[in-house]
């Protein structure tokens, strides 16, 4: 619209379709099946469709600074259906149906950009509020093999979320030593009438903190250093938290939903890159030949006759340590139980498993 | 020498899930303090009932310590089938067991139950459904085995969705109750209006160290037992209850398992108050 403001936007209209063939089977109260719809090869079943508009607005305060505001708005028609507490390959991609209504996500950002030296440094300040409706999350208690006398989307129970929080970010762009740290700090809260007793929740990817730094350095020509280091606060999930006993067995109770916290993600990774030295190995070439053919009294200047793909190729090592400090992040818990109380015999130890321990590794880069 | 690549890659996950599992000590939160029900009643007997209350997931964890610290005592426990009501009596202290001196149960009534206890009031309500009782029953042999059995039976749902149904066995001489097998209940989701057969393995009291219970015999009846089959028509509510504490049980510890709360009909409290309508059988094992 001018040097100062510039604003952008967009429309997007997405359409989804639920078609047959496909059984709906209706249940009573008592989650008994009382009828049966058959839908016919491509019968409409649902049929979901709404606009997704953008909008960005920037204005420029001066030559270092601006303010971005934005907002958009996304709808999602697949929906990931974590059954565990662990997040693995198995989780379920389960797409809208006439039960599954697709996921809404209203999300309005505001940030304040700023440009330091000669734009040596780019910073900036962000807060965001994302709206989220018809969330889906397994009912209680819902175990594998429901979903042989239900359709399996029975076995969801749908709510709406918030997620806020701001986001900080410090970027040195150029230099021998150059990087970036980026910190979020942000809550994302789920409500569902099935869970928790309808009380609001954090869900299960709610990260308090998060910090990211990536550091670059670059010694000489040949050796440039690298880091990274993450920090995210634990994961929420639910744990048991105490026992009764029916019928002489133990059952557990558990914590409110994703009432328990694990302990924090953070991890170091290392590397070291070593880049030879081509045009120096060129000028030694060179170098040799002339002295050769000055011996032999012949004098003839040195033509580079490689072949062009040899001309190019460049090569380097990189030397790097991923998870430095060995460090055992969580990836999930569980619990060993062996014998019973009733011989004095039952012990309980919480046993956690974690991925990738401190891994060394040496790679050779190449390209022509 | 052929590798299946698979067992390659099954060798490597598994070294690195096992290389990297630890113990560790985790501070859990306290579950608020709660009080247990686990009763029961049927035609022509007393209401039985349970109290107890739930312990820390690092609390007690020996007989002795429940039995000292975690029953509930002194509570003040009604019933009410409608018609009268009658306050339970601790018929066995040392296991927390109460008793209606006086009601008996009839099919057909509902059964309102009141605790107060330990500052808390729970309440709960069952109903004896009409009994259905089973076709027939009969004892077989496992195949390929010349003494040890299941004891199975044939029954014809009525036509009417929505019957759930409870399987108990006692052992005349050799068990103290009757003792339901795993996955002891069940409903008509997938048999409504059905006549079949099915069979039940033998059950055991949790913990049990009695030579059958730990030896090639256990789940197993014997030729020569002489049996008793309780078989019982409960509520959905209590249908859904034993479901889930059967998943529950089979599930513990389980790092791929989801969170999987039992829930139960007592209000205020845990557990389950539940009417069943019994009808019995006799089979001899031969």
């Amino acid at each position: 619209m001018s040097d100062r403001i510039k604003i952008e936007g967009g429309l997007r209209y997405s359409i989804f379709q639920q078609i047959g063939p496909f059984d709906r089977y209706n249940q009573n109260s008592q989650g008994v099946n009382i009828d049966t719809i058959h839908y016919k090869t491509f019968q409409n079943i649902a049929l979901y469709g709404g606009l997704e508009p953008r909008i960005s607005f920037r204005y420029q305060l001066n030559g270092e600074s601006s303010i971005k505001m934005g907002y958009s708005r996304n709808i999602q028609y697949i929906h990931l259906a974590s059954i565990s507490s662990v997040s693995l390959p198995t989780d379920i991609w389960f797409p809208s149906t006439s039960m599954v209504q697709p996921t809404t996500g209203d999300q309005y950002a505001l940030g304040y950009y700023r440009n330091f030296k000669d734009n040596l440094y780019e910073s900036s300040i962000e807060t965001y509020y994302k709206d989220m409706h018809n969330l889906i999350e397994y009912k209680n208690g819902v175990t594998p093999d429901q979903n042989s006398s239900a359709n399996p989307d029975e076995n969801f129970t749908f709510g709406n979320g918030q997620a806020y929080g701001f986001e900080f970010f410090l970027k040195k762009k150029s230099g021998r030593f150059n990087g970036w740290i980026g910190y979020t700090l942000s809550w994302t809260n789920e409500t569902f009438a099935d869970l928790n007793n309808g009380q609001t929740f954090y869900a299960k990817y709610d990260r308090r903190n998060d910090i990211s730094a990536v550091a670059n350095f670059q010694l000489n020509d040949r050796w440039t250093f690298s880091s990274v280091f993450v920090f995210a606060s634990g994961e929420a999930l639910t744990m048991p938290s105490g026992w009764y006993i029916v019928e002489g067995n133990l059952l557990q109770q558990y914590t409110s939903v994703n009432g328990y916290r694990l302990a924090p993600y953070d991890r170091l990774d290392l590397a070291a890159t070593y880049t030879p030295d081509r045009k120096n190995r060129l000028a030694k070439r060179q170098q040799r030949f002339e002295s050769k053919m000055q011996k032999k009294g012949i004098d003839t200047p040195y033509v580079d006759r490689r072949p062009k793909w040899e001309k190019n190729f460049k090569t380097s090592w990189t030397f790097s340590v991923y998870n430095a400090y060995d460090r055992y992040n969580p990836y999930f818990i569980y619990f060993d139980i062996h014998g019973n109380i009733y011989n004095n015999s039952l012990t309980i130890q919480a046993k956690q498993v974690s991925l990738f321990p401190v891994l060394p590794s040496v790679m050779w880069n190449f390209n022509f | 020498m052929k590798i299946n690549i698979k067992y390659i890659f099954g060798f490597i996950f598994i070294f690195a899930i096992a290389g990297c599992q630890k113990n560790v000590n985790l501070v859990l939160p306290q579950p608020p303090s709660q009080i247990c029900v686990d009763g029961y009643v049927q035609p022509g007997y007393p209401a039985y009932l349970f109290l107890t209350h739930n312990f820390a997931f690092f609390g007690n964890t020996s007989a002795n310590s429940v039995l000292t610290e975690d029953i509930v005592h002194g509570a003040k426990i009604t019933v009410n089938d409608g018609v009268t009501t009658d306050t339970m009596i601790e018929a066995i202290p040392t296991l927390g067991l109460y008793a209606t001196p006086k009601m008996r149960g009839v099919s057909g009534r509902t059964y309102n139950l009141t605790v107060n206890a330990q500052g808390q009031t729970l309440t709960a309500a069952t109903t004896i459904l009409p009994a259905i009782p089973l076709d027939s029953t009969w004892f077989q042999l496992q195949t390929g085995n010349d003494s040890l059995g299941y004891l199975w039976a044939i029954l014809h749902d009525p036509p009417a969705l929505g019957n759930c149904y409870r399987w108990l066995v006692e052992r005349i001489g050799q068990d103290t109750a009757f003792v339901p097998p795993y996955q002891s209940a069940f409903n008509d989701a997938f048999i409504n209006g059905q006549k079949f057969e099915f069979f039940f393995d033998r059950g055991r009291f949790p913990g049990s160290q009695a030579k059958d219970d730990t030896n090639a015999e256990r789940g197993y009846f014997k030729k020569g037992e002489t049996c008793i089959i309780e078989f019982c028509t409960i509520s959905t509510v209590s249908y859904q209850f034993f479901n889930e504490y059967y998943y529950q049980l089979s599930n513990v510890g389980n790092p791929f398992g989801s969170p999987a709360p039992v829930t139960g009909n007592i209000n205020g409290g845990l557990g389950i108050w539940c009417g069943y309508g019994t009808s019995f059988d006799t089979v001899y094992c031969k």
